[in-house]
């Protein structure tokens, strides 16, 4: 993975930085990037403001990693979904399905990217904080590109109705998007309700007719970032 | 642009004719910069500077950058709700009502567009209190709107299934699903960019009317859900 390039070598230093990612990601998305301190993070994880920079040079630095390593997995689970599928139907619903398979931790994650979004398009001048914005920034494209490469296979099998695949693939993550911007872990709308009722409406958006979903549960999670 | 000058701060004094005009070229400046460059790395001094006033004469309008930002959503909200209930009301046709809404949402001059872009960027910053009373005072009056035209599109919505135009599901999640998807295009649409806003008003009305379940041919596949 791209994401253990520099500094993260020793298991001690990664499971440290994987502590401050998750305290950060819990700060950022409970009350806000903006609003959070710095400060408070270094206490949750227990370190000082010292070692704190060994790992990130400063909020926005982590705020990077944070969205680097979320559209990652985002994108890692898509090919995983994807590969090898020949049925183009059950793997769209699949993969749209998993979008909404997720613990409250990633819950929190995917509102922290989709809330700051916005702060990946201006460059940095720090080399360290500006790695971390190209690498969320690239994992952006190729997330972006692996679904529109998708999508025109879905069209060229007639699954789909023609279309510009990016703009369909802006579409889509679009609305899957626009829901952690109000969806909040235990309020009235369960994710299973969530899931159901976007689901349907990201097929709608497609142009595909929903056929009736088979109601076995989706696959159960693999990777580590479940364990929250 | 019905109500810029009316909804924050409305009634503190009466306000003079140029200090409108002032307060309107410090709105379009500041959401010109917010949208280009961003809100965090947009410099107040800057704002001040496009304008042509002083930090302190720039005070007397806005107590913050956050100040101003929160008054420019405000208006944003503002003016697409009441566009929404202008059209609204004057169609009673469901269908035929909410064409023209989805029409007039992509009639956008260029700093319109960079409006939305700042509404969609910094919308999370809505969720926050603020210390400071003018300010919270104006983050509420945004976070009101945004709940209003929600419940606008929601009550249309159900309306509409009432009356069969529109296939049965939870109205307020669909709501949220239209201004969701709209929005989005706001968070990479760019004015003068290569795709014209022609090509992506085309292209997402057919989806947000699909998603709605109005299209022909879709309506059967939402009863599913």
């Amino acid at each position: 993975m791209a994401a253990e390039t520099i500094e993260a070598r020793r298991p001690s230093s990664r499971s440290k930085r994987v502590a401050i990612l998750e305290a950060a990601t819990a700060s950022f998305g409970k009350e806000g990037y903006e609003d959070s301190k710095w400060a408070d993070v270094a206490k949750a994880v227990g370190i000082g403001s010292t070692a704190l920079y060994h790992y990130f040079e400063s909020k926005l630095h982590c705020l990077y990693w944070i969205m680097a390593d979320a559209l990652e997995s985002r994108l890692e689970e898509f090919q995983q979904d994807t590969k090898g599928a020949d049925d183009f139907h059950e793997a769209l619903v699949t993969v749209l399905r998993a979008g909404f398979d997720l613990s409250d931790q990633e819950v929190l994650r995917n509102r922290v990217l989709i809330a700051e979004q916005a702060l990946l398009a201006v460059h940095r001048t720090s080399p360290r904080e500006e790695e971390a914005r190209q690498r969320a920034r690239a994992r952006t494209r190729d997330l972006e590109f692996a679904w529109a490469t998708f999508l025109a296979r879905g069209m060229e099998q007639g699954a789909i109705p023609e279309a510009d695949p990016r703009l369909l693939t802006r579409a889509v993550l679009g609305l899957h998007n626009s829901v952690w911007h109000w969806y909040r872990p235990g309020g009235d709308l369960s994710l299973d309700q969530v899931s159901e009722f976007f689901v349907a409406r990201c097929l709608a958006v497609l142009g595909v007719p929903a056929e009736r979903p088979k109601r076995k549960a989706a696959p159960k999670r693999r990777r580590s970032a479940t364990r929250k | 642009m019905s109500s810029t000058q009316t909804n924050e701060d409305g009634g503190r004094r009466g306000r003079s004719r140029t200090d409108g005009v002032k307060r309107a070229e410090i709105l379009a400046a500041a959401t010109e910069r917010f949208g280009r460059d961003g809100y965090e790395d947009t410099k107040w001094a800057d704002i001040a500077r496009d304008v042509g006033v002083g930090p302190t004469a720039l005070y007397h309008y806005f107590e913050s950058k956050q100040h101003c930002l929160f008054v420019i959503l405000d208006d944003a909200i503002d003016d697409a709700l009441a566009r929404f209930r202008r059209i609204t009301t004057a169609e009673p046709d469901s269908v035929r009502a909410l064409e023209h809404v989805l029409a007039d949402a992509f009639e956008l001059t260029a700093l319109d567009v960079q409006r939305l872009r700042v509404l969609v960027a910094e919308h999370g910053l809505l969720a926050l209190p603020r210390r400071s009373p003018r300010e919270d005072r104006a983050r509420q009056a945004a976070r009101g709107r945004t709940r209003e035209l929600e419940l606008a599109w929601a009550t249309f919505l159900a309306r509409a299934m009432e009356h069969g135009a529109v296939p049965e599901c939870d109205p307020r999640m669909l709501a949220r699903a239209v201004l969701g998807l709209y929005n989005s295009i706001w968070g990479w649409y760019r004015p003068h960019g290569i795709i014209g806003l022609d090509v992506v008003s085309t292209f997402y009305r057919a989806r947000l009317l699909e998603m709605i379940g109005v299209a022909p041919g879709v309506t059967n596949a939402l009863r599913v859900a």
